[in-house]
């Protein structure tokens, strides 16, 4: 029986049929795939097979909380959502920040589930224990910004969470991403194209519920520690502060940073322009928390010069518009940005996707007769704005640029070597050669290329985890046991990701100890660190399980980017390249996947006996025991 | 001979502002640096660990290379070099 943490309950929608069910999950399950990507990874592997259209009505799209949405604690305004993605035909997935997560979990449901095509433009209104589904073709066409407050008006509800698409989502951009009100993005992977090739325009939620807690009591007792040593950490007051920005200048200076599509050595001036202090002083910038959030890591614009209605960029977006397309116009990222959150467009795949781009034209493989006239020249403001257009509406070469970087090197092979990506996803800033921990998150992340999953860069920089073996910083250069940490910490990141709860609050101090504590207090189990890796370990397995399911072939897949094998001349990393193929091979030892297929013997001992590599599952379940 | 110190981030608070100019002994190294700067308990406790080396997680360049291509804490100095610290920073 579920003491706490979970209603149980899934929304199943089918916009085919338009038919709205609910489906149940009881405590082993629960405790299993504890919810977020863990509970849609279950539920995703067990309906989408190798045939399945990532943009057509058979893909299945997964927005799920986890228990910590059922408490209002800091770290808590989380949601996941996953599908097969339509960037790389892979697992796909993202996770952000706003008020989806606690208003979808407050409006009696865990998880809702969607299939199918809507014939028409919809969206689906849930609200108290009900679900409806609403024309929305008077919306088709409006930004997210736009799409947001009609819908909040439609709605009568202004506190409802409106998680929409704007055109980059409706035109099938195939990174286009969600946003969650104007503040919060599913970034990666696609999953707002996915939504557009259901027609469905947005989710709206809202919920005055009381999800249930099983030990409030001792969920207060543990928190309030929790709260008071995550206050105190410098790094709560650095993101208060300067929000990610703050890591720019330190970054050119480390070498982590991405600049000129990952070849050039040095940007300070550059970086100086983009990265705090400026950013800070010349934006004017506010701090903009999640809900419950201490920290309020997102910034809101207030200098008339630049005001937006959406957030404003943070580190990964400077890095991959700003210094990796050497854009040192700090007003013109900032304009980037705003059309890529009203578009819903990755920034990250954008910034992959234009550099590849700025240097096949200086390489004078892409024209201005292939751009409509515009100079794809390094440092261009202009050309980085004017193409965030065409690719969000598909113009002209955007239209090829919409869909991503394999597609254009198909059409360019000669450009293969410098388009910088793993299983078809573009590599976030966070360069392998500055800190050899990222070595699997970007060639090994069973999403394709990526900077968080398996981010061992957390262990170099000292956020250690002790309680399951990790209790040492081992030097950014030396590789020993890179692969071990990238595989040990790939678990915790898919078991943070299924709670769901920001990782911000490990590098403020809060360890997997800390949060195993909160999960046992408001689900009423006895959770290990231990069991919290395992269970981790699981989604990863099963992820990989449906990777393979779907095709890959880790060998030819896992492979570090041509461009980042080739070691900076200067700069903070210099002269430095991680031996890849041995991470690697220490990585899939440590998960005991002979090149990157998973035992039998570690598939039984995760309970996924019945999962086996390479055979796809297509039981379409609505009730889940374990 | 004198050599320059840039701090970043959480450092530039540590130490009192984002540079400094310092005066060593000839054939002085990064370690030795790092042992004049930090001339209190609470300096010594942001760069070093409890056995007195200087913490791995913290990056020391010297004129904007990293001190690994060198000889790590033992890099010698010389006058004018200038040696950037940074804590870690964590952001995505």
């Amino acid at each position: 029986m579920l003491k706490g943490g979970y209603w149980g309950k899934i929304l199943w929608v089918d916009l085919s049929s338009e038919k709205i069910s609910e489906g149940t999950f009881d405590e082993g399950f629960a405790r299993k795939y504890l919810g977020g990507v863990g509970l849609a990874t279950r539920i995703i592997s067990e309906t989408v097979t190798k045939n399945t259209n990532p943009l057509g009505p058979g893909n299945v799209l997964v927005f799920a909380t986890g228990p910590y949405q059922a408490a209002n604690i800091a770290s808590a305004g989380r949601c996941a959502v996953a599908a097969k993605s339509p960037l790389t035909g892979y697992w796909g997935e993202a996770n952000a920040g706003g008020h989806i997560g606690p208003e979808l979990k407050r409006a009696g449901f865990d998880a809702v589930v969607i299939t199918g095509r809507s014939t028409k433009a919809v969206y689906l209104w849930i609200n108290d224990g009900k679900a409806e589904i609403r024309d929305a073709s008077a919306l088709w066409g409006l930004d997210a910004v736009k799409a947001t407050a009609a819908l909040k008006e439609a709605v009568g509800d202004a506190k409802a969470a409106v998680s929409c698409i704007g055109p980059g989502g409706e035109n099938l951009v195939r990174y286009a991403c969600i946003a969650n009100d104007n503040h919060g993005y599913f970034g990666r992977g696609g999953m707002g194209a996915v939504m557009g090739s259901k027609n469905l325009k947005a989710l709206v939620t809202r919920g005055t519920l009381k999800p249930p807690v099983a030990d409030a009591d001792k969920l207060k007792e543990v928190y309030k520690a929790i709260l008071t040593r995550a206050k105190e950490a410098p790094f709560t007051a650095v993101n208060a502060e300067h929000g990610q920005a703050a890591a720019v200048v330190s970054r050119e200076e480390n070498g982590l940073l991405p600049m000129k599509n990952w070849a050039q050595d040095n940007w300070v001036d550059g970086a100086a322009k983009i990265g705090t202090p400026r950013f800070t002083e010349e934006l004017q910038i506010k701090k903009w928390a999640c809900p419950a959030c201490i920290m309020g890591c997102h910034r809101k614009i207030t200098n008339p010069k630049y005001i937006t209605e959406t957030g404003g960029p943070e580190y990964e977006t400077l890095g991959m518009i700003g210094s990796n397309l050497l854009v040192d116009d700090l007003a013109a990222v900032v304009k980037a940005n705003d059309l890529c959150n009203i578009y819903t467009i990755d920034t990250i795949e954008l910034g992959g996707v234009l550099a590849w781009a700025f240097e096949c034209y200086e390489k004078g493989l892409i024209t201005k007769e292939d751009t409509d006239g515009v100079a794809l020249e390094w440092g261009s403001g202009e050309a980085l704005v004017k193409m965030t257009e065409k690719v969000a509406r598909r113009e002209g070469i955007g239209d090829l640029l919409a869909e991503g970087l394999r597609a254009c090197v198909d059409r360019i092979p000669e450009s293969k070597p410098f388009a910088v990506e793993s299983m078809g996803q573009a590599a976030g800033a966070h360069d392998p050669r500055a800190f050899f921990g990222q070595t699997i998150t970007t060639i090994a992340s069973t999403r394709g290329s990526c900077h968080l999953h398996g981010f061992a860069e957390a262990m170099e920089l000292g956020a250690l985890l002790p309680e399951i073996g990790i209790t040492e910083a081992i030097d950014r250069f030396d590789a020993t046991k890179k692969g071990y940490a990238g595989a040990i910490y790939q678990d915790v990141t898919q078991f943070w990701n299924s709670l769901t709860w920001c990782l911000f609050y490990f590098f403020s101090g809060v360890s997997l100890g800390d949060e195993v504590d909160i999960l046992n207090a408001i689900t009423g189990w006895d959770v290990t660190p231990a069991e919290a890796q395992k269970i981790g370990e699981r989604i990863v397995c099963m992820q990989q399980v449906f990777n393979l399911n779907m095709g890959m072939v880790p060998e030819k897949e896992n492979v570090m980017p041509e461009r980042l094998t080739i070691p900076h001349k200067e700069g903070g990393a210099a002269g430095q390249v991680p031996p890849w193929q041995a991470i690697l091979k220490e990585y899939w030892e440590t998960k005991d996947w002979a090149n990157g297929i998973p035992s039998k013997a570690k598939l039984v001992e995760l309970g996924l006996g019945s999962l086996e590599a390479k055979k796809a599952l297509c039981v379409v379940a609505r009730d889940y025991k374990d | 001979m004198k050599v320059r110190v840039k701090f970043f981030a959480t450092l530039k608070e540590v130490f009192g502002g984002g540079e400094r100019e310092v005066e060593l002994g000839e054939g002085a190294n990064i370690k030795d640096l790092l042992d004049t700067l930090c001339d209190s308990p609470q300096c010594r406790q942001k760069v070093f660990d409890d056995s007195g080396k200087p913490k791995t997680r913290i990056q020391i360049m010297k004129n904007r290379l990293p001190i690994q291509s060198f000889d790590g804490i033992n890099t010698r100095l010389e006058e004018g070099d200038v040696v950037s610290i940074i804590p870690p920073m964590f952001a995505g």
